[in-house]
């Protein structure tokens, strides 16, 4: 499992749609046996009232992620893989 | 003056701000809509019923009070109110659709509507309404009206600064804590209000309170469910006296129930136990109230948030627009790509208005399912999905009777998840649930869908049968006693269900089938409940005057009879030299199948 940080712009027009999604990712997850394991996200208030988010995942590879992406109706504007975490 | 009178009499303390923005719903370009949002206990009803005081004409639906479908609503409301107060909205949430595109826009132009819910209204009901909905957050009460309401109740100014330091201004809990100084001055104000119930509780005499624990386990309180705890748990200060009863507030009734679980789960059980027996002994004349009293006593989850969802609701689900065929044809190529999808545009052309979507927040569907009345599939169908013709199968063996309702829900997937359950799957599960309350739905037949998904739809009694289908039979009394069977699960309580249509009885969800003659006695001697009913009138009544082959044939009938009945044998009593009884008074619950339309007094044991 290699981790990867996926930027989702503008994808929550609502605070009713973030909820939703949180709602329903973990079924989805669970529809993934293991390929795909998110570990957290960082969501950021846009402007306009939208949400964006930063969200970091564990994952077999790039291809289940973007599978991922498409089951839960989210964008996936980059996807990027770790090279190496630096914690204090 | 009781303290629970006072609750629901007091004058409003403060609030002056919010009932100045209800006032503008009469301004010129002013909104039409106001929501006025808070926790639970934060004066909501208050507030609705002191700007109420100030019309002499309007109307208030009490979301708790009615049916939740759009029948019960309109039935409520009545024909073009010019000032509709809807209270407690959140028990409503299986409306927001309805009330949201159809009945708040068919109201006149110069109508009002205040609603008081817990929830903020969501961005689809501020999208709908822009600037005609005004929504109005009702938050603690400032610190000179908490110190007002305290005095009222009778505290001095330092003891009620010393109470409002910890509960901030909540108006529920400043009336239980209020309450609970007044019974213990010296007692330390804990700061929840589950904690401030505990502690006046802990104050109240022994009959009140466990007048209080056998109530927690009620949706509401009427005399005939609680006769010798009614007239106790009036005067409390957290019970309301409404149409359907009294209501215990709910953060008190939950309080109640949990601690009583969890310390005397024997007794909770017997609570819950003697509640099933009463409510059931009322349901066959006691409408929606009755059925929904019975839900709130269903453990399984699926069920009570089916009818009483606890919380927001984020996935809509509604019948199919045109524009939405793509979207599902779309769900189905993702999860079952070739024959099955289809098999669906087959369905989508044949039975357009079958299909439910749930749809997300943004409006985008989400899952579907297919939903009709069985007899409603067109013949080119069951030709061509095998589906079908295995249900087909089955109703030829098991016939229903005449009048009954067979719903057949042929598929359910969600995008995300297929047809694993998720909550948008659950979301559509739970309108075929609803779905079947609308008609005497006797049969739903569904497909097995996975283990996952047939191991979440088994304790709703879905059983598998031949071809992938599953079938869940409601019973003869639709789906008031199906909701019976499933609060009965776990309950010392036992019953009998007799249905005449179908000449059979249904012992402890055992179903056996009656000759034609048994089930001709057993109706006459259930209309003639707890009545000696003598030999002669039987032969004369069920057999006709013309029979001549002796009384003989009453005693085989009986014993016939008798042996179907097993357990329950001895509620048909012999009464030496006269004739016979029967007594149902000794097994929980007797109930009349709702097929039986025959005239004579409601059955049920009671007991």
């Amino acid at each position: 499992m290699n981790l990867y940080l996926v930027s989702r712009r503008r994808a929550w027009q609502s605070e009713e749609e973030l909820a939703a999604t949180g709602d329903c990712m973990g079924a989805v997850l669970e529809t993934f046996a293991g390929d795909v394991r998110w570990v957290s996200s960082y969501v950021f208030a846009e402007a306009d009232g939208s949400f964006s988010a930063e969200c970091v995942y564990e994952a077999v590879s790039e291809q289940r992620l973007a599978e991922y992406a498409d089951a839960m109706m989210l964008p996936a504007d980059e996807v990027r893989r770790v090279h190496a975490t630096l914690a204090a | 003056m009781t303290f629970g009178a006072l609750l629901a009499r007091r004058t409003l303390v403060g609030r002056d701000d919010e009932l100045a923005a209800l006032r503008t719903l009469h301004a010129e370009g002013g909104p039409l809509i106001a929501v006025v949002h808070g926790v639970a206990g934060a004066g909501k009803s208050a507030l609705l019923r002191a700007f109420a005081a100030e019309h002499e004409r309007y109307t208030l639906v009490d979301g708790r009070a009615i049916e939740p479908t759009p029948a019960g609503f309109t039935a409520a409301s009545g024909a073009e109110p010019e000032l509709l107060l809807i209270d407690a909205a959140e028990r409503l949430r299986l409306l927001d659709d309805w009330l949201r595109h159809t009945y708040l826009p068919s109201l006149p132009a110069s109508a009002r509507v205040v609603i008081a819910t817990r929830q903020a209204p969501g961005a689809v009901w501020r999208a709908t309404f822009g600037e005609l909905l005004h929504v109005i957050a009702l938050g603690p009460l400032a610190p000179a009206d908490a110190a007002t309401v305290l005095e009222q109740a009778g505290l001095s100014s330092a003891q009620a600064a010393e109470v409002n330091r910890f509960v901030r201004g909540h108006p529920l809990s400043l009336q239980l804590a209020a309450s609970a100084l007044k019974e213990a001055p010296d007692a330390v104000i804990p700061t929840v209000a589950q904690e401030l119930a505990a502690l006046y509780l802990d104050g109240l005499d022994p009959e009140t309170r466990a007048a209080l624990d056998r109530a927690c386990v009620l949706r509401r309180v009427t005399r005939s469910l609680l006769p010798d705890g009614f007239e106790r748990l009036r005067g409390l200060p957290f019970v309301e006296l409404t149409p359907e009863g009294l209501v215990i507030h709910d953060t008190v009734r939950e309080a109640v129930a949990a601690l009583l679980k969890a310390t005397d789960p024997v007794r909770h059980r017997a609570c819950r136990a003697d509640a099933w027996r009463r409510i059931r002994a009322e349901l066959p004349h006691g409408g929606w109230a009755s059925v929904a009293d019975m839900i709130a006593l269903v453990e399984e989850p699926l069920v009570r948030e089916a009818f009483f969802p606890s919380a927001v609701q984020h996935y809509a689900v509604e019948t199919a627009r045109r524009s939405d065929r793509d979207a599902i044809l779309q769900i189905v190529a993702r999860h079952r790509p070739g024959a099955t999808t289809a098999l669906v545009a087959d369905w989508w052309d044949a039975l357009p208005d079958a299909f439910r979507v749930a749809r997300n927040p943004r409006g985008t569907v989400v899952a579907f399912t297919i939903l009709c009345e069985l007899r409603r599939i067109p013949h080119g169908l069951f030709l061509r999905d095998p589906v079908c013709q295995a249900w087909r199968e089955h109703l030829r063996a098991h016939p229903v009777p005449k009048g009954q309702t067979v719903l057949a829900g042929r598929i359910a997937l969600a995008h995300g998840t297929g047809a694993a359950p998720s909550p948008c799957f659950s979301a559509l599960l739970r309108d075929v649930e609803r779905a079947s309350l609308q008609h005497l739905v006797r049969r739903v037949y569904s497909v097995q869908a996975g283990d996952s998904t047939d191991a979440q739809l088994e304790p709703l009694g879905y059983t598998p049968i031949p071809g992938g289908a599953t079938v869940c039979d409601l019973g003869p009394e639709s789906v008031p006693g199906w909701i019976c069977s499933l609060a009965a699960r776990g309950l010392p309580v036992r019953e009998v269900v007799f249905d005449v249509d179908a000449r059979e009885i249904v012992l402890d969800g055992r179903t056996v089938g009656l000759t034609k003659l048994e089930c001709d006695v057993l109706r006459y001697l259930q209309d003639r409940q707890d009545q000696v009913v003598p030999r002669a009138s039987l032969l004369r009544d069920v057999w006709g005057y013309e029979w001549d082959g002796g009384a003989n044939a009453v005693d085989v009938a009986i014993s016939g009879l008798r042996r179907k009945l097993g357990a329950y044998a001895k509620a048909v009593e012999t009464v030496r030299g006269v004739g016979f009884r029967l007594n149902t008074s000794a097994y929980g619950a007797w109930a009349r199948g709702r097929a039986d339309t025959s005239g004579g007094r409601p059955a049920g044991g009671g007991g």
